[in-house]
């Protein structure tokens, strides 16, 4: 996790429209909203209007985080879907369909 | 008076959904364990007649009586030609629009809700559960469900149920529960909590609440449901297109371009999918879904390293590091950012049938405030993408002087998204906005020929 911009320093720490919820959110939010508390991976794509956040994350994360961040792509929806059920049956000791 | 509107009676709306599946050669996707995902492997999570639209080949597929019955409340959807649009950009451009906006709850979200409400009524579920961020498929899957006797359970995104309490009214007046996740309701929203009792959410801890939820029903009788990116998702949408296609006719008129916004893929696919059918069979159209623009220099594959910029803390530099005159190239058929969207979409972009194309958000709002401002719709923010790229393309057509007939999808209206037309109005989207300028300025001249109300007086 990075420090989230200082408001003092950036005139542009300000909202934006977040494409996936819809509405307004802090970059803020941005940094702990993508998987398992990580980096939303739309980060870059969101906000590169607003500031220069590559540099903003490269300058602020380790190497190894920023290399997997940058080569990010989300899965396939299906996929997704499938490994979410498989994550919920553990948790919950449910095994639909037996 | 001129005819504006294209309206088909009811007993005009289609009996039959276009499944692209029939056309185009997909990848079947695969599981964790690397291996194809089998129809079987889905049943926790959706009824079998709705995975089995999601895997047909089926060109056709027959829309139930009980579905158009719900339709019918407020389908078919009107055709608009944009006379003041074309007014406004002095264009030759014929410019056209289907109006989803005009659904119950605002959006073209219903056209799916409906059938899929449906079919797991007729496979026996009782209750539904789903996601949602702000809300717009939460209320359209309410409503849905209300219609066919079923529960809806909807996570909302903490941050985006503080947001936007009247979402939740809505999805509550027809029926559904909203609750805001992380929840205690289930395991996952519980262990999310008590890690940090703050959390404004996720959209991933509302999925696996809302697919959770699913399949720890132990009576069998619940399952999970999505608003975008699956097969018969897309399926069910393209009853707009498919009036489009009669209404077209109506006037005796055929598109040249067509353009929807493009997220999950849905709205756009719902326009455009009728007429990929008739491109692959050799109908010369460009079709655009359009997207808001990616990042320009990220370089992501292959991924190279900046050893210049190792500093601990770089201050952030002032936007537009860029310059205001660059323009976001276009996507690339590759279609690395289109990895988020519909698999039949981002696959007929890699055919080179569809053309993606991307908007800065300033050009995108700049977009929708012509268009509120010439054709009366506040247009909802996601819909301002495709608008913004209607208006490029009628400003070509005038450049070229060519008659071109642009159809394009009005996906859904922005009455609860109005805090974002506030931050665009206020300056706080600072953007490239010297194409809005002038044409907010030559919209008003649209109505410099009607007549002006007089002052009325109540006492």
């Amino acid at each position: 996790m990075v420090d989230p911009p200082d408001k003092n320093q950036h005139p542009m720490q300000q909202k934006r429209r977040c494409p996936r919820l819809g509405h307004d959110i802090a970059f803020e939010y941005c940094l702990m909203s993508g998987e398992g508390d990580s980096i939303c991976w739309k980060i870059f794509d969101c906000w590169w209007e607003i500031f220069d956040v590559e540099t903003y994350l490269k300058a602020n994360l380790p190497e190894e985080e920023y290399r997997r961040l940058a080569q990010k792509e989300p899965k396939n929806k299906v996929t997704s879907i499938l490994e979410i059920m498989e994550a919920a049956k553990k948790r919950t000791g449910r095994n639909p369909g037996e | 008076m001129k005819k504006r509107q294209i309206i088909l009676s009811q007993d005009e709306m289609p009996r039959q959904w276009y499944n692209i599946l029939a056309d185009i050669k997909m990848n079947p996707p695969l599981g964790p364990d690397g291996k194809p995902i089998g129809p079987e492997q889905l049943a926790p999570v959706f009824p079998m007649n709705l995975i089995e639209q999601e895997v047909s080949t089926q060109r056709w597929i027959d829309i139930p009586e009980e579905v158009l019955d719900v339709l019918s409340i407020w389908r078919p959807a009107p055709m608009v030609r944009a006379y003041n649009l074309e007014k406004a950009l002095d264009t030759p451009a014929r410019i056209y629009f289907k109006n989803e906006s005009v659904s119950p709850p605002g959006s073209h979200k219903p056209n799916t809700a409906v059938p899929q409400a449906y079919y797991n009524k007729i496979f026996g579920i009782k209750k539904m559960t789903t996601e949602t961020g702000a809300g717009q498929w939460g209320s359209a899957l309410s409503f849905a469900c209300s219609h066919f006797g079923i529960e809806c359970k909807v996570f909302m995104v903490r941050i985006s149920f503080d947001q936007k309490p009247y979402r939740k009214t809505m999805m509550a007046a027809w029926g559904g529960k909203c609750v805001p996740s992380p929840s205690m309701d289930t395991k996952a929203g519980k262990d999310a909590l008590e890690k940090d009792p703050n959390t404004p959410g996720t959209l991933g801890i509302a999925i696996s609440e809302a697919i959770e939820a699913a399949v720890s029903d132990e009576t069998g009788q619940t399952r999970y449901s999505l608003g975008s990116v699956l097969n018969h998702v897309m399926l069910h949408q393209t009853i707009i297109g498919l009036e489009a296609k009669k209404q077209m006719k109506l006037v005796g008129e055929y598109p040249d371009v067509i353009i929807g916004c493009a997220g999950g893929g849905s709205n756009f696919a719902g326009l455009a999918f009728p007429f990929v059918l008739d491109k692959i069979n050799g109908k010369q159209i460009d079709i655009y879904p359009v997207e808001p623009a990616g990042c320009p220099t990220l370089t992501r594959a292959p991924f190279v390293y900046d050893h210049g910029d190792t500093a601990k803390y770089t201050p952030l530099l002032p936007m537009h590091s860029l310059g205001h005159a660059f323009v976001p190239p276009p996507i690339h058929s590759g279609g690395l950012r289109y990895h988020g969207m519909a698999p039949t979409v981002s696959q007929l972009v890699n055919e080179g049938i569809l053309q993606a194309r991307s908007v800065t958000q300033g050009k995108a709002y700049a977009a929708g405030i012509l268009l509120a401002r010439t054709e009366g719709i506040i247009p909802a923010p996601e819909t301002n993408h495709a608008l913004a790229a209607v208006v490029e393309e009628a400003i070509k057509a005038k450049e070229e002087g060519k008659e071109k007939v642009i159809l394009f999808n009005w996906s859904g209206h922005g009455l609860l998204d109005l805090s974002a037309y506030e931050a665009f109005l206020s300056g706080n989207l600072k953007e490239d906005i010297e194409l809005s300028d002038d044409l907010l300025a030559q919209s008003e001249k649209v109505y410099a020929d009607y007549p002006k109300p007089g002052r009325l007086k109540s006492r």
